[in-house]
């Protein structure tokens, strides 16, 4: 090669891009429950509401939302594509609904384990996990997907 | 041997002995709930503010420059589908239960409630109640202002109210209805609301409210509603010995991109029973626009024009001096973090039959 440099060169940022290219991850919001709840799917209006606070029924089961805050992007994911707001927008809209209705704003949890298990032990029960940590556990079901796309 | 005559007259429970009754009941049934099950939640958020403020010159009985400190302390509890609510304000000035229901709440979103509520009149008293900081703006239109800050109709009752909604074609209808008693026309300017903790404070009369409301499954903030309520409202102004008051009115939230347009619109009939024995019937109304710009998650621009129109020549109007008969006002909302905001107001204000300017700056939160 007349420019051997150059082929160094080339070659560095070939490395370069397919390491940066390996670092994304694919990943997929999904919307699930425990599969004992009997319930197969939301419409997107039904998940709204849901996560902004108002009763929602189905199969007979009165919902209940449960907020994933364990992994920040995904709570970013879950603002932008389910409530449509800014999280202190969101807050504030979940205070006027509890002051008006009563009883309790949706739960949320820093620990996608904990998250898990009141999912399991608790039918009617929803919430937003990645697929792969969906999957992971045989007992939930996926209603539906919310998002997909790479992450850094 | 015989007790004395007067030990087995009644004791007197004063304001404080059913306070006291009422928080200790409470506090043994609380606990008792939930110890009988997981099935018990329960809510306890404080809504402090504090409001610095200062007028161009002195307005009735307002300081000309001054501050003012207040918390809403609100208690929701729910079994099942039971639900308790309670909202109770102490301030410099103000100890009072503003709302103490108890009611059901059914999986389909049907509720029946007893007890102390805010009324459905407009679309401040079921959004905001007396949480401060859920407003954007510092304080409420004078049209639909509490009773003790100068409102003329009525912003709580006691009795029964009813609720619901249905989806129609993606959009969803609710309704109101409340039977209750109302306040009371005080001598001190003011109306005054149905006491809990003192049932022989004022006298109070039949009050009705409906309300229909309209939004979108997908967008329940841009929402629509029309309402009416009739009440009557025993007087004890020297002039004046009944009011039979008819409400009547509407409101729309619309968002354009980001701004979110506020408005309503009032017309009140007032029918006075005057002391003489004459009958007088006079009428107003109200309206405002609230314009809210969300420039980012941080500021919102806001300003409120509002005005009555036939108001000042109504005898039963007179009787409330602190009263906004006309408001312009531009504001900045500052959201902080943890559920904080701050709020600056420039407004030009027609109140206890002056016009004047006046600043305010708040600070406003939801704990914890």
């Amino acid at each position: 090669m007349k420019h051997p440099f150059t082929a160094l060169l080339l070659m560095l940022m070939l490395i370069g891009k397919i390491s940066l290219a390996n670092s994304d991850e694919f990943r997929r919001l999904v919307l699930v429950t425990d599969a004992s709840s009997g319930i197969t799917s939301l419409s997107n209006s039904e998940t709204r509401r849901l996560f902004l606070g108002f009763p929602v029924v189905k199969g007979g089961h009165s919902l209940e939302a449960a907020i994933n805050r364990s992994d920040p992007f995904l709570y970013q994911v879950f603002l932008q594509r389910v409530v449509y707001m800014s999280s202190s927008v969101y807050e504030r809209h979940l205070l006027t609904n509890v002051i008006q209705l009563g009883g309790q704003r949706p739960q949320a949890y820093t620990d996608a384990r904990a998250l898990i298990s009141v999912l399991r032990e608790s039918p009617g029960t929803v919430s937003m996990l990645w697929e792969s940590d969906a999957k992971a556990n045989g007992n939930l079901i996926i209603l539906g997907e919310v998002w997909h796309g790479n992450v850094e | 041997m015989r007790r004395p005559h007067h030990d087995l007259t009644p004791p007197c429970i004063g304001y404080r002995h059913r306070a006291w009754i009422t928080g200790m009941v409470l506090s043994m049934l609380i606990p008792a709930l939930s110890a009988a099950s997981s099935a018990f939640q329960g809510e306890f958020i404080p809504f402090p503010q504090v409001v610095l403020h200062s007028h161009n010159q002195d307005a009735g009985a307002t300081q000309q420059h001054g501050s003012s400190a207040l918390v809403d302390f609100f208690y929701t509890a729910k079994y099942h589908d039971w639900r308790l609510l309670g909202e109770a304000v102490v301030s410099d000035d103000e100890r009072e239960l503003e709302r103490f229901m108890v009611g059901r709440v059914t999986p389909g979103g049907t509720q029946a409630w007893l007890g102390r509520y805010h009324t459905a009149l407009g679309q401040w008293n079921h959004k905001f109640h007396h949480g401060g900081y859920l407003q954007t703006s510092i304080h409420r239109p004078g049209i639909i202002e509490f009773e003790d800050d100068g409102g003329v109709i009525p912003a709580h009752a006691t009795g029964i109210t009813l609720a619901g909604d249905q989806e129609f074609n993606e959009r969803i209808v609710g309704y109101t209805l409340e039977f209750g008693l109302g306040p009371g026309l005080g001598n001190q300017g003011q109306l005054v609301p149905f006491n809990l903790l003192d049932f022989s404070d004022g006298e109070h009369d039949l009050s009705v409210t409906a309300k229909l409301t309209s939004y979108s499954a997908d967008d329940p903030f841009d929402d629509s509603g029309i309402f009416a309520g009739h009440i009557i409202i025993p007087s004890h102004a020297v002039n004046i010995r009944e009011v039979k008051q008819t409400q009547l009115g509407a409101y729309t939230n619309y968002s354009i991109g980001p701004t979110l347009w506020r408005a309503s619109g009032f017309y009140v009939v007032n029918a006075l029973r005057l002391a003489g024995g004459a009958d007088k019937d006079e009428s107003f109304a109200y309206a405002y626009i609230q314009p809210e710009y969300t420039y980012n998650t941080i500021w919102t621009y806001y300003g409120r024009w509002e005005k009555s129109f036939g108001a000042k020549n109504d005898l039963y109007i007179q009787q409330v001096p602190s009263f906004i008969i006309e408001r312009a006002m531009l504001g900045a909302r500052y959201q902080m973090n943890g559920s904080q905001a701050l709020k600056f107001e420039l407004a030009r204000l027609e109140q206890y039959s002056q016009h004047f300017n006046s600043v305010e700056l708040q600070w406003s939160a939801a704990l914890p």
